[in-house]
C-alpha cells in the first residue's frame, strides 16, 4: 500500500470534527462547481451517502499532508516530530547529510610488526577485519580507495592512496596506527588486543585504543539539526563551509577553524606573480577523543665523546603536547632532552608542527650518577652504539585521519594550498581560584574542579573560552561568589624546543644545528585575558622568523583537573 | 434543487430509490423526515443534527399518545433548526408532526408543512 496511506493518514479519531466540517463546506462549493442542481445538504441522499464520507476522507487527506510537509521541514523534525522516519531519512540524505548511525564504533588500532615487509610495502587488503574479545567486527577506515599500504621507513609514500609508514618503535619492532569503524556498539577499553581476518607477515600485536561508542549525533533530529545549518555548505569551500563539511564528514572532529589569507593566523600566503595573495587555506582539527597519552620506543645514538644521545623520533600519532622521556631501564633517571623540529618547504617554521610534514629529532645529555658513572647502559649494534628511550607525549589522532580525508582526491580543495593542522594547544599549568564561602556551608570543590577542567578542556572554536561558566561552577558548587582567577599558561608552537634551519642535523652535526636553530619559546600567559590570544611572530619578515601566530581560529586549551587549586577568601 | 427520493416503509426500513428525483417542497420534506429520523448527536461533524425522537420511542418516555405528541413537538422544533442552519433553507417555515398510532416500539407520525403556494403537504411515516 502507498506509504501516504499507512503511515501519514490519521485515524478517525484524530480528525477533528472542525475540519471535517470545513472540508464539507470546501467540498459542497466544489461539487457546486459541477453539479449545481444536486443537494448536497446533510439530511440529503448525496449529502449523507457521499458528501459526508468523502469530507471525512479529504480532512483526513488534508492532515496526511500537513504531516509529510512536516517531514519535510527540519526545524520540526529537529524538534522530533516525525511521522516516517524513512522518508526523513531518505529526504534528509539529499543535502547530504546522512545518518551517522552506521558508525556505532570507532576508533584505532596499533599494529606492530616485528619484520619489516620484503620490498618494502606491504599490501592490506581493505576487507581485512579486526575482531576483539567479542564478536564485534571492526572494518578499516581508509579515505582513498584501495589497499592500504604500510611503508618500511625510508620508503616513499604515493599520493592518493592509503599509504601510512611504519615507525621503528622498538630494537625489532615497527608500528602503524589505523583508523576503524564499526556498526555496532561496543565498549572497548585500550589496549584490548585484537585479532586479524587476514594472516599479516610480521604482525606481532594489534590492540585498540581511542574507542568510542555513538558519541557522534545520532538520531534523525540530530541529523536535521545539521541539514539546517549544513544546506548551504556541502562542500569545504569557504571557512564556515569547511566546519560544516566537517560537522557531516566527519563526525569524530570536535572542533573545526579554518584560516585562509587576511586572517591573522594564515602566515603562509605569499604574494603571488600578480599581487594577489596565493591561496592557501590552514585547516585546524580537535578530535572529539581529545588528547591521548601515546608512548613508544625511540632508538637514539650515543656520542661517546660528547657524551649525548641524539635520533630520528618519528611520533605514530600527532603529537601535541610532550609529557615524558625515559630511558627504557630505568624510569627513575632523570633526564634533560630536547625536542628539535625540521619543517617543510610548504609550511615554514612552526606551521609545520603536527602536519605530518614536519620531522623531529631528540637529544639528551647522558646522566652522570653521583659517582660520576654514566647511568643509561649502552647497546652496541648497527650504526653505532645507542640506547632505547620510551617517550610519551600527548596526541590528537583525528588529526592525520581529518587530513587523509580533506586531502584525499575527491574532497581536496579547488585551488587552495590546504594544510590540516591541530590546533595550538594553551596548556594551563595552574588555575587557581580564589572564593568566598558562607559560613557555615561545604564547597564541593571536587565538583567544581571536574566542570572547570570539562570546560576548559571542551570549549573550541568558535565558542570563545570564558570565566563565566567557572563562576557558574563554583556558585552551583555552594561557593558565595568568586573573587578572581590566577593563572599560568604556555602557548606552546608544538612539542619541540628548536627549530632546525636549511639542512642542519643534529644526529649529523650537533654543534652546527645548535648554532643556527632557533629557539621556539612558548607564549606566557599569566591572566585570563590572554588566554585567547592575539600573536604573530614579530621576526617574521627576518632570518630568525619561526612563522608562530595565534588567534581564535588556532588555538585551544588543555588542562589537568589536578592543575586546579581553591583558595578560600 | 433535485436529490434522490428515498423508499420509506411502514416499518420503518430506508432504502434508496435511483428511479425517483424529488424536488422543491418534496425534497425537503423528505430532508426534514430524514432529521426527525436521524439520532442526534450520530453526527459527531454535526452535532446540531437529528432530533431526539428515536431515542424518547426506545427508550420507553413515548408510551402514549400524548407523550407521543409532546415528543413529536419537540422533535419538530429540533428538525426545523437542523434544516435552516444548512443552505439553502428549506422552502417551509413550519412542520407538524402528528402522531396517529402507537405499537409497542413503534410510532406513526403524519409529517404535515405547508409549502410556499400555501398548499399542505402531508407525508405519513413510521418510527421505531
Amino acid at each position: 500500500m502507498n506509504p501516504l496511506l499507512t503511515t501519514y493518514l490519521p485515524v478517525p479519531a484524530d480528525v477533528p470534527a472542525a475540519s471535517v466540517l470545513e472540508a464539507r463546506r470546501l467540498l459542497t462549493i466544489l461539487w457546486g462547481l459541477y453539479l449545481p442542481d444536486i443537494d448536497t445538504r446533510p439530511n440529503s441522499v448525496i449529502g449523507d451517502s457521499f458528501v459526508a464520507g468523502a469530507a471525512a476522507v479529504m480532512a483526513a487527506g488534508d492532515i496526511a499532508a500537513e504531516r509529510l510537509r512536516s517531514d519535510m521541514d527540519p526545524e520540526n523534525v529537529a524538534n522530533n516530530i516525525i511521522y516516517d522516519c524513512a522518508f526523513v531519512e531518505a529526504f534528509l540524505a539529499n543535502f547530504g547529510v546522512y545518518a551517522p548511525s552506521a558508525i556505532g564504533t570507532a576508533g584505532y588500532i596499533r599494529l606492530v610488526f616485528d619484520t619489516l615487509p620484503a620490498g618494502g610495502t606491504l599490501e592490506v587488503a581493505r576487507h581485512l577485519r579486526f575482531r576483539f574479545a567479542t564478536d564485534d567486527e571492526y572494518q578499516l577506515r581508509l579515505p582513498a580507495p584501495g589497499p592500504l599500504l604500510l611503508s618500511s621507513p625510508g620508503y616513499p609514500l604515493s599520493g592518493g592512496t592509503n599509504s601510512l609508514p611504519l615507525v621503528q618503535t622498538g630494537s625489532s619492532s615497527w608500528s602503524v596506527v589505523v583508523a576503524v569503524e564499526s556498526s555496532v556498539v561496543a565498549d572497548i577499553r585500550d589496549s584490548t588486543a585484537a585479532t586479524v581476518s587476514i594472516d599479516l607477515d610480521g604482525l606481532q600485536s594489534a590492540a585498540g585504543y581511542g574507542f568510542s561508542s555513538q558519541d557522534v549525533a545520532v538520531g534523525l533530529p540530530a541529523l536535521a539539526r545539521k541539514t539546517r545549518t549544513t544546506a548551504y555548505a556541502a562542500t569545504p569551500t569557504t571557512a564556515n563551509g569547511i566546519r560544516r563539511f566537517a560537522d557531516v564528514e566527519m563526525p569524530g572532529v570536535l572542533a573545526i577553524a579554518a584560516a585562509s589569507p587576511g586572517d591573522p593566523e594564515q602566515l603562509r600566503a605569499g604574494l603571488t606573480s600578480l599581487g594577489f595573495p596565493a591561496p592557501a587555506v590552514d585547516i585546524y582539527i580537535r578530535g572529539r577523543r581529545g588528547f591521548r597519552e601515546e608512548s613508544q620506543l625511540v632508538k637514539l645514538s650515543y656520542d661517546a665523546t660528547a657524551q649525548r644521545f641524539v635520533g630520528l623520533f618519528e611520533p605514530v600519532s600527532t603529537p601535541q603536547l610532550m609529557r615524558t622521556v625515559y630511558w627504557e631501564g630505568n624510569p627513575l633517571v632523570v633526564l634533560d632532552p630536547t625536542i628539535w623540529m625540521k619543517s617543510s618547504t610548504r609550511l615554514p617554521g612552526v606551521q609545520s608542527a603536527g602536519s605530518g610534514e614536519e620531522s623531529y629529532w631528540i637529544s639528551l645529555p647522558m646522566p652522570i650518577g653521583d659517582d660520576d658513572a654514566e647511568v643509561v647502559s649502552i647497546s652496541p649494534g648497527e650504526g653505532g652504539s645507542h640506547a632505547w628511550f620510551v617517550v610519551t607525549y600527548l596526541a590528537d589522532s583525528e588529526v592525520r585521519s581529518a587530513r587523509e580525508l580533506l586531502t584525499s582526491g575527491d574532497w581536496k580543495l579547488f585551488g587552495a594550498d590546504a594544510a590540516v593542522l591541530p590546533f595550538r594547544v594553551v596548556e594551563i599549568e595552574a588555575l587557581i581560584v580564589h572564593y568566598k564561602r558562607r559560613p557555615g556551608t561545604r564547597v564541593l570543590l571536587d565538583t567544581a574542579r571536574t566542570e572547570i577542567a570539562a570546560n576548559i578542556n571542551g570549549t573550541n572554536y568558535p565558542s570563545p573560552l570564558s570565566t563565566a561558566p567557572w563562576i557558574d561552577s563554583m556558585v552551583y558548587a555552594g561557593a558565595e561568589t568568586v573573587i578572581d582567577f590566577e593563572v599560568a599558561a604556555e602557548l606552546r608552537w608544538g612539542i619541540a624546543e628548536k627549530l632546525l634551519v636549511e639542512d642542519s642535523d643534529p644526529s649529523e652535526d650537533y654543534d652546527e644545528a645548535l648554532a643556527s636553530c632557533i629557539p621556539l619559546e612558548p607564549f606566557l600567559i599569566s591572566s585570563t585575558d590572554e588566554l585567547t590570544p592575539a600573536y604573530v611572530d614579530p621576526d617574521l619578515g627576518t632570518a630568525d622568523a619561526t612563522f608562530s601566530a595565534a588567534g581564535p581560529r588556532n588555538v585551544t586549551w588543555y588542562i589537568r583537573p589536578e592543575s586546579i587549586s581553591f583558595v578560600e577568601i | 434543487m433535485t436529490g434522490i427520493a428515498l423508499q420509506l416503509g411502514v416499518d420503518g426500513g430506508v432504502k434508496i430509490d435511483l428511479t425517483r428525483r424529488y424536488t422543491g417542497v418534496e425534497l425537503d420534506l423528505q430532508n426534514a423526515v430524514v432529521s426527525v429520523m436521524t439520532r442526534k448527536g450520530s453526527d459527531a461533524a454535526l452535532p446540531g443534527r437529528g432530533t431526539q425522537l428515536s431515542k424518547d420511542i426506545v427508550s420507553g418516555y413515548v408510551h402514549d399518545l400524548n407523550g407521543a405528541r409532546h415528543a413529536a413537538n419537540f422533535a419538530a422544533l429540533e428538525a426545523m433548526r437542523d434544516l435552516n442552519s444548512h443552505s439553502p433553507p428549506p422552502l417551509f417555515s413550519n412542520m407538524v408532526l402528528s402522531p396517529v398510532k402507537i405499537e409497542a416500539l413503534s410510532v406513526y407520525l403524519d409529517i404535515a408543512v405547508v409549502d410556499s403556494d400555501g398548499k399542505p403537504v402531508v407525508f405519513s411515516a413510521s418510527f421505531q
